[in-house]
């Protein structure tokens, strides 16, 4: 039995140890920009995961080009896929809530992000965005490739000035 | 109109704006009196922990009024533009605090007497802010009703279309609904209509078989009548009577043998439409064929006047060569018939192998164009004066047409009024000689294939007692009988009609027996000929069989023996290929009749007495007895001149009468006295004495009572 146990015993730390490994993620080194809280299995500070711009640019960046009911002309946006988003951090929730600096929220259906290629922007036309211009995060959907998005609905989703998204189960 | 402001999308647009506009300046007032708050309490704590919160409150201020003016979110809610002037002086108010805001050092001794002057100006923003919401409220709310309004009113329209349509709707399925019925209707009716119109060919093809069956038995129920009528106008033409009397009898006898002819038409043509052709097919030679025709009417081209000729290609060929003869015998006749001079040319080809075609072309009296549809139907000789003129029914060209349908051939005229016609037709045929076996087989078949027992007799005979007693007795057997006077007339007659057997008498003026009845093989009918003759010498039979005679039978003849050979030759009774010449009854088998016999016994005389009945019988006696005036005139000059065939002429045919009537003492020696011509006037005394006796003892025969 005791045979059992020195053999064993090391070989289950280091794989709880290789787990707790995977699922952190680095330090934020600047400014906090974003808090993902909720059902999410990688974190980095308590239960929640903290995300500085740098961090967010270091995920699979996309570009979209789009016109929105909130500026003049067409805008390039650019920044992580939501769905990529999450998946770094291992959420797991059938619902997102997003929540802006100024306390406004808006409830988004996890099947949005798997079904659009909805990015939360870090940049308008490669410039990072001030809160004076709607920044520094931005819920943008396609709406150009999916003219349907174009309704109250998908414009009320579109939250600007993100500062948290909770994964709800 | 309706539809325009439904699909007015601009106008919902604005209704979207105007909503959002309404959130837009609810929410910049908000971040103002926050600001505003904020400012307050740095004011008042004297603190500048509060700093960042302000500038951040200031910053969502700032992108807040941004979207006021720009976007699609710009707001102009009112028609005088007022309140949008408003908006843009409040946004440029807020954003030009920015340097200001900006500029602010909490760790300067500026900072607090500024914010002190920021708050001040933003009391009065707020309060301007507060008049933009109440502003923008109102507008919203006057807007509001403006479109609860137009709702309305375009609710109203589309219930009223709704409405119309409805109604429209229901017109249309009320309309479907009459057009279902009346098509239902209408279905039945045509149902009803077909099944009446079905029944009513159903009736039509009823009745036109009734028709044909109803012809045909009343032509040959016509016929029995008609010859009771014939036979007995005959017989009464034997009895003297005066002359106006005697012209009378001559009309009612031309018109029943017109009626006879008529019918005889008839029948032959619905024995056709009832489908009683035979499909028999033989070989025959064209160039026989045409033999045959030019020496079927040689003579009646020759009488009339014209020209005949017939050209028919040379080879064999197999057809049903009956019918073909019968079609191609009426379209000459009736050339002939309506041709008054000219030539009447008769032609055939061979096209093709397998089509016959045969023309005839007459230099005749032709047919308008308006009458040739008509030609070939029943009944319908073309001008009434016609039938009047030329005799027939009317139906030959009916017949022809009808063998020459049944043949799968065609049939036509080319014809102009007072031009001549062509009639013309084109039967298949095969030209093959594959058939010779089966040839004789075949052959025997010909007009033999109709059973019947009643059957149609043409008595050649030139005597009129003769004549009388046969007709007499083929009516008593139930026969129906035709006559011809001589064998030129047997044989015309046969040219249209056939009858089912033919009894010949030899010696007849103008065409005797055995001439005619080589003209009538020659002709191709093969039907049964008998001789009937008194002259029953071996070489006599010889030459009737060499003519052609299937048999004969010696004078007088008796109803059984009639009887006899007619059952033996019926077409229905006959299966023998050759007629067995032991039917020959020999002169020499008859029983010789003793005089003292005969009053007592004489089987010529009772037979005809049964068949005619005494009183015919007496009225032939009757006639005679005015006969042998006659002889005695007759025999006396023959014998002054010296002249023995004359002598004989007038014995032959005393002695047929004799015999016939049963007078056998003065038939027989009249027969005797022929044998030693030339003849003293002594003799001629013997035969009349003779002959009267005769006379006497018949009539004192007649009047007994168990013979009448």
């Amino acid at each position: 039995m005791t045979g059992f146990a020195r053999f064993f015993i090391p070989v289950l730390m280091a794989f709880s140890a290789s787990v707790a490994t995977a699922q952190q993620i680095e330090q934020p080194q600047d400014t906090v920009l974003l808090t993902i809280s909720g059902e999410v299995s990688v974190t980095n500070a308590d239960d929640t995961a903290l995300f500085d711009l740098a961090m967010l640019e270091a995920l699979d960046q996309h570009v979209t080009d789009v016109e929105t009911p909130w500026h003049d002309g067409p805008q390039q946006f650019t920044g992580p896929r939501i769905i990529d988003l999450l998946n770094a951090v291992g959420a797991a929730g059938s619902e997102l809530r997003f929540v802006a600096i100024n306390d406004y929220a808006a409830n988004m259906p996890w099947g949005d992000i798997e079904a659009f290629d909805v990015i939360l922007a870090t940049r308008q036309n490669g410039e990072t965005m001030s809160v004076r211009d709607k920044g520094p995060l931005f819920v943008i959907y396609p709406f150009n490739q999916n003219p349907e998005l174009r309704n109250e609905v998908y414009y009320g989703r579109s939250v600007w000035q993100v500062k948290e998204i909770q994964v709800l189960p | 109109m309706l539809f325009s402001r439904l699909l007015d999308t601009e106008r919902e647009m604005d209704s979207i704006v105007r909503e959002d506009a309404m959130w837009a300046v609810f929410q910049s007032d908000r971040h103002l009196r926050t600001l505003e708050s904020l400012a307050f309490v740095i004011v008042e704590t004297g603190e500048a922990k509060y700093h960042d919160r302000f500038v951040q409150n200031y910053d969502i201020l700032y992108s807040r009024v941004s979207l006021l003016d720009g976007g699609t979110f710009f707001l102009d809610l009112s028609g005088d533009g007022a309140l949008s002037r408003r908006v843009v002086e409040f946004n440029r108010t807020i954003r030009g605090l920015a340097p200001r805001i900006d500029a602010l050092v909490p760790a300067s001794q500026d900072y607090l007497p500024e914010i002190s002057l920021l708050a001040a100006e933003l009391r009065d923003l707020a309060q301007l802010s507060n008049d933009l919401v109440l502003g923008a409220n109102a507008a919203i709310n006057v807007m509001r009703v403006g479109d609860r309004a137009l709702r309305r009113e375009i609710q109203d329209q589309l219930a009223m279309l709704a409405l119309v349509l409805i109604v429209a709707f229901l017109g249309i399925f009320a309309l479907l609904m009459t057009q279902l019925r009346r098509i239902g209707k209408s279905n039945r009716h045509m149902a009803l209509l077909q099944e009446r119109s079905r029944r009513q060919a159903q009736r039509a093809q009823a009745a036109s078989r009734a028709k044909s069956a109803f012809l045909a038995t009343m032509s040959h129920e016509i016929r029995t009548p008609l010859n009771g009528i014939i036979g007995s106008a005959d017989l009464l033409s034997l009895a003297s009577m005066p002359p106006q009397h005697m012209r009378r009898l001559d009309t009612i006898r031309a018109s029943a043998a017109l009626l006879r002819d008529l019918i005889d038409g008839i029948l032959d043509f619905s024995k056709l439409e009832s489908g009683a052709s035979d499909g028999r097919l033989a070989e025959i030679d064209l160039d026989d064929l045409g033999d045959i025709m030019i020496r079927a009417f040689a003579d009646q081209a020759h009488e009339a006047g014209l020209t005949l000729s017939v050209d028919m290609p040379s080879g064999r060929i197999v057809t049903n060569d009956s019918r073909l003869r019968q079609v191609m015998i009426n379209l000459i006749g009736n050339a002939i018939k309506f041709t008054p001079q000219g030539r009447v040319q008769v032609r055939g080809v061979i096209q093709g192998d397998t089509v016959l075609r045969i023309e005839v072309e007459d230099d005749g009296i032709g047919i308008a164009e308006e009458d040739m549809p008509r030609l070939f139907r029943e009944f319908s000789q073309l001008d009434g004066s016609f039938s009047r003129k030329y005799g027939g029914s009317g139906l030959g060209l009916a017949i022809c047409k009808r063998i020459v349908d049944g043949m799968n051939g065609r049939i036509g005229v080319q014809s102009k009024l007072g031009k001549g016609s062509l009639f013309w037709f084109e039967i298949p045929v095969q030209e093959n000689t594959a058939l010779e076996d089966e040839k004789t087989e075949l052959r025997d078949v010909v007009g033999r294939s109709i059973p019947e027992k009643v059957l149609h007799v043409l008595v050649v005979e030139d005597n009129e007692v003769n004549l009388d007693v046969m007709k007499g007795i083929l009516a008593h057997l139930g026969h129906d009988c035709s006559e011809a006077r001589n064998g030129h007339d047997a044989v015309a007659f046969l040219q249209n009609i056939v009858p089912d057997i033919v009894l010949m008498d030899m010696q007849m003026p103008v065409m005797d027996g055995v001439d005619a009845t080589r003209r009538i093989r020659a002709m191709g009918l093969t039907l049964p000929i008998i001789g009937v003759t008194a002259n029953a010498f071996s070489e006599d039979r010889d030459a009737c069989i060499a003519a052609g005679m299937d048999a004969f039978v010696p004078k007088p003849v008796t109803s059984a023996v009639l009887d006899k050979v007619l059952a033996q030759f019926s077409p229905a009774g006959h299966n023998d290929a050759a007629p067995p010449a032991s039917l020959t009854i020999s002169h020499d088998a008859r029983p010789s009749v003793e005089l003292d016999d005969m009053e007592e016994d004489n089987p010529q005389l009772n037979d005809l007495v049964a068949a005619l009945g005494a009183e015919l019988v007496a009225s032939l006696v009757d006639r005679f007895e005015s006969d042998i005036a006659v002889l005695e005139g007759d025999l006396g000059a023959a014998i002054t001149a010296g002249d023995a065939t004359a002598q004989d002429n007038v014995l032959h045919t005393f002695k047929g009468a004799a015999l016939t009537l049963g007078m056998m003492a003065s038939g027989e020696y009249a027969q005797e006295m022929r044998a030693r011509l030339p003849l003293a006037t002594t003799e001629l005394d013997v035969l009349s004495s003779l002959a009267y006796e005769d006379v006497a003892r018949t009539r004192h025969v007649l009047i007994r009572p168990e013979v009448a």
